[in-house]
């Protein structure tokens, strides 16, 4: 994962590495983790990265996505929308309802992921996402375990 | 010149010509992996951009917000929930 010095206990799983981000599932829990590893993935990516995930989720049944944004220094708000909208919504549906968030060390990110997040809740005020277990943790194991 | 002669001049202009496709190969894949990473850049400029704009927006809107309720408070207009 992005932190070197992190102590895993669980047994992760590589599933896909992209440019600029990968995807690893957690052995015999039904836990996947996607990790970003540049500043920014671009919207393609992004968008295929997730789709892979989809994957990942029908075939694992997987129940919890941890996102690790520790390296992103940019988010694209159209990606965010993408991704609350339609991305979450769908998954909802597949069972993949706990979502664990780690966010880098970065106020003006963390302020501005906070702001595009309610600005979609505005908009969009019947979507599933607000009814999702949502918790932002500080490492991949506390993610995993909680 | 005698026929070696051709043979040798014909063989090494071969070799030029594909020395040259390996360049021209080489230079057209540099430029590629240049113009996708301009392209990231870029793309990843304009987020940062949007990202500021959207957060400097919500600031202002709720600087905005703040005024409303301080004319409230100096009205006397306003009402506590608590």
């Amino acid at each position: 994962m992005s932190n070197d010095t992190e102590t895993i206990t669980d047994s992760l799983q590589e599933y896909h590495t992209g440019t600029h981000a990968k995807v690893s599932f957690v052995e015999g829990k039904p836990v996947a983790i996607v990790e970003a590893t540049s500043t920014y993935i671009p919207i393609e990516e992004f968008k295929a990265i997730f789709n892979t995930i989809g994957k990942l989720v029908d075939s694992k049944k997987i129940a919890k996505l941890i996102f690790d944004k520790r390296k992103l220094t940019v988010f694209h708000q159209p990606s965010m929308e993408w991704y609350f909208t339609e991305w979450k919504e769908e998954m909802w549906h597949k069972g993949l309802k706990t979502h664990r968030k780690i966010l880098p060390d970065n106020k003006v990110f963390q302020q501005s992921v906070k702001i595009g997040r309610e600005k979609i809740r505005e908009e969009n005020p019947n979507l599933k996402f607000n009814e999702m277990d949502i918790q932002y943790k500080n490492s991949i194991q506390d993610a995993i375990d909680n | 010149m005698s026929k070696s002669t051709v043979e040798e001049l014909k063989l090494e202009l071969e070799k030029s010509n594909n020395e040259i496709k390996l360049l021209k190969s080489k230079y057209e894949s540099q430029v590629g992996e240049l113009r996708s990473e301009v392209s990231y850049l870029k793309e990843q400029l304009m987020a940062q951009q949007d990202m500021l704009k959207m957060a400097v927006d919500y600031a202002n809107k709720l600087g905005k917000e703040l005024k409303g309720l301080k004319k409230k408070i100096d009205s006397g207009n306003f009402q506590s929930i608590h």
